[in-house]
């Protein structure tokens, strides 16, 4: 029997020659000393240049990617895999591509480097795309921040006006990382020339429509506090505008009429639905004021009663939303005992001390991440005199 | 000797290097917050915004390991730092080696620093391309194990690997620095160490850091490219060695 002699060595030059893929063998500075037809047909290597670096037919950024990267991964796993550039091409364009590399005998000074290159254009703009899509859904996400924060400022006093005779303190906690705009808020406002209102409340709910219903609460409560001075009048207004309101949010609420008298000042207080203030007196003593009345948008008619407290000199008045006291870490809540302990330690502190400490307590006891907002408003008397 | 690596990879930069050394010196090395095994939560924008913030760090690492008389070696942006810091607290250098530096690697009228503003952008282009590879699955391996490093290692290029939000922003402090103006200031004996074919460090910029610091020498490797430390290590003892 007679074989005749198969073609091998002439087969595996073309397939050199002709791999659907580029084939390079390089110095460590990039001097090609190798390269297949398909390579050098893709950047116009004619052979009748001198040399060609392979740094030269890469873009500046793949250039530096190559030295502070790509260069010191080989030397050190012997390999690279799937490493993008942008190859200048013969006409110009640019030809995205992957590659693969590996260095042969890394601690020779003359080492070579195997290069395979594949064209990814399309996988490439792909990859671009996603990229892009990623980087708009973070802006969106950033607008969105910032639009709740804005928002959310606009349900709040930008600055707490100055009471004679009163130290005044509020401290806000949005929940969660402050992407969204939620329902608490607290504000204070001149009804007389020695009078006024302070309102604490909190819409259900969360996003935008909650924000709404929170200023239409807010405002109701000014204009209603300016035709009445019957607090249990003042809410059941915003009860009717609730309910009218297509919305089925129900919101719950606490006010505080403050005016002078002559050892300080009396608040009256009433509550719908909403944690009853604390009255923390200068000797530390912690005690509940009023009592609960029903919340606000849920009935036709909500019946709350009002309370009268005296404050004298040294004593806070502290109003405060359920995130407060409802603050969870796993089944444990901040709760009534932890608030009126941390009331009778903060004392002695400011009415915005007072204020911080309670609001950073709630966060801190969800680990700096509060799955609801945490308001806390808070009046102290000053010095009479 | 107190070895900084620059801006791409880590420590390892130096693997061939440190051993000569070893025996007559004191070595310390470590990975620039941001980089390597470092914690990345100590990463903070504001601070790593010039390269004044790890400065800082080349002398609270001086401080806390109480070292004096220090030989620093610094590649590629970090020969800067360490002329920062010896800029700030010129009695804890002994010497300074930079091996590839460059203070302004953008050009700048008659300043040759071998970039355009355009090209950075391209670079910071390639690192994006580049951080595909970075996925969310990866990223809590590399990052919540900082004392586990073997962890990155079984991941596939994870040398070199960053976060890619604080590479972007690394490479934006370094190829945007400007720090010739700090060069004068420097009385403590340098070597400025520059390579052959460096695209990063052309040799027009070596020579110019050789022009513009007070006291130093300039020695011309054969090695090409930008990281005679891994190229040519045997050369770089040499040349460190001979300055020394």
């Amino acid at each position: 029997m007679i074989d005749s002699p198969a073609p091998e060595p002439v087969v595996q030059a073309n397939s050199y020659d002709r791999a659907p893929c580029g084939l390079i063998t390089m110095t460590r500075s990039g001097e090609i000393v190798r390269a297949n037809q398909t390579f050098r047909r893709w950047i116009g290597m004619d052979g009748t240049q001198p040399s060609v670096r392979f740094f030269d037919v890469l873009g500046v950024g793949d250039r530096i990617f190559w030295q502070t990267h790509v260069g010191p991964l080989l030397d050190l796993q012997g390999e690279v895999h799937e490493i993008a550039v942008e190859l200048s091409s013969v006409d110009g364009s640019p030809l995205p591509s992957l590659i693969n590399a590996r260095i042969l005998e890394p601690s020779q000074p003359g080492a070579l480097i195997d290069v395979v290159l594949f064209p990814a254009k399309d996988r490439r703009s792909y990859e671009q795309e996603l990229l892009w899509a990623r980087q708009r859904a973070e802006l969106s996400e950033e607008q969105a921040r910032v639009l709740a924060t804005t928002l959310q400022r606009s349900l709040l006093p930008p600055s707490l006006p100055t009471v004679p005779g009163l130290d005044l303190g509020a401290a806000y906690r949005p929940a969660g990382e402050g992407a969204e705009v939620g329902g608490d808020f607290y504000d204070i406002f001149q009804l007389t020339t020695d009078e006024w209102l302070i309102a604490v409340g909190d819409v259900c709910g969360k996003g935008p429509e909650a924000a709404a219903l929170t200023a239409l609460a807010r405002y109701t409560i000014r204009g209603a506090a300016m035709e009445t001075d019957d607090l249990a009048e003042v809410f059941n207004a915003v009860n009717t505008t609730l309910l009218h309101d297509r919305s089925d949010r129900t919101c719950t609420a606490v006010v505080g009429r403050v005016s002078p008298t002559s050892a300080g000042h009396e608040v009256r207080v009433c509550t719908a639905g909403h944690p009853l203030p604390r009255l923390v007196a200068a000797t530390g003593d912690v005690v509940r004021v009023g009592s609960s009345g029903m919340l606000l948008g849920a009935y036709e008619r909500a019946e709350q009663e009002e309370d009268r407290v005296h404050l004298e000199e040294g004593d806070a008045l502290v109003f405060f939303t359920d995130g407060v006291t409802e603050a969870r870490r796993g089944h444990d809540f901040f709760g009534e005992e932890r608030l009126h302990t941390l009331l009778e330690s903060a004392a002695k502190l400011s009415a915005s001390g007072i204020a911080r400490v309670v609001a950073d307590a709630a966060v801190a006891f969800q680990d700096g991440n509060p799955r609801d907002d945490v308001a806390v408003f808070v009046v102290r008397q000053l010095p009479v005199g | 000797m107190l070895f900084a690596h620059g801006y791409g990879c880590d420590q390892n930069m130096w693997r061939h290097v440190v051993p000569a050394f070893e025996s007559e010196y004191r070595v310390v090395l470590f990975d620039h917050v941001g980089a390597g095994g470092s914690d990345l939560t100590a990463y903070h924008r504001s601070k790593y915004g010039s390269l004044d913030g790890y400065a800082e760090d080349i002398l609270e690492i001086c401080d806390a390991l109480d070292l004096d008389n220090v030989v620093f070696v610094g590649h590629s942006v970090a020969a800067m730092m360490g002329v920062l810091a010896a800029r700030r607290d010129p009695a804890r250098f002994d010497k300074l080696v930079l091996v590839g530096p460059s203070p302004r690697y953008i050009d700048d009228g008659d300043y040759r620093g071998g970039f355009s503003a355009e090209q950075i952008e391209d670079l910071l282009r390639s690192l994006e391309s580049n951080f595909l590879g970075w996925s969310a699955q990866m990223a809590p391996l590399i990052m919540g194990n900082p004392d586990r490093p073997e962890l990155g290692e079984e991941l596939t290029n994870s040398f070199c690997q960053t976060d890619p939000d604080i590479a972007a922003h690394f490479a934006g402090v370094t190829f945007l620095s400007d720090n010739r103006a700090d060069l004068a200031d420097v009385d403590t004996p340098v070597l400025v160490l520059q390579c052959s074919a460096d695209v990063i460090a052309p040799d027009e910029v070596g020579a110019f850091v050789h022009a513009s610091l007070p006291n130093s020498t300039f020695h011309k490797l054969d090695a090409v490219g930008h990281c005679p430390n891994l190229s040519a290590p045997e050369e770089t003892i040499a040349a460190i060695r001979s300055f020394l």
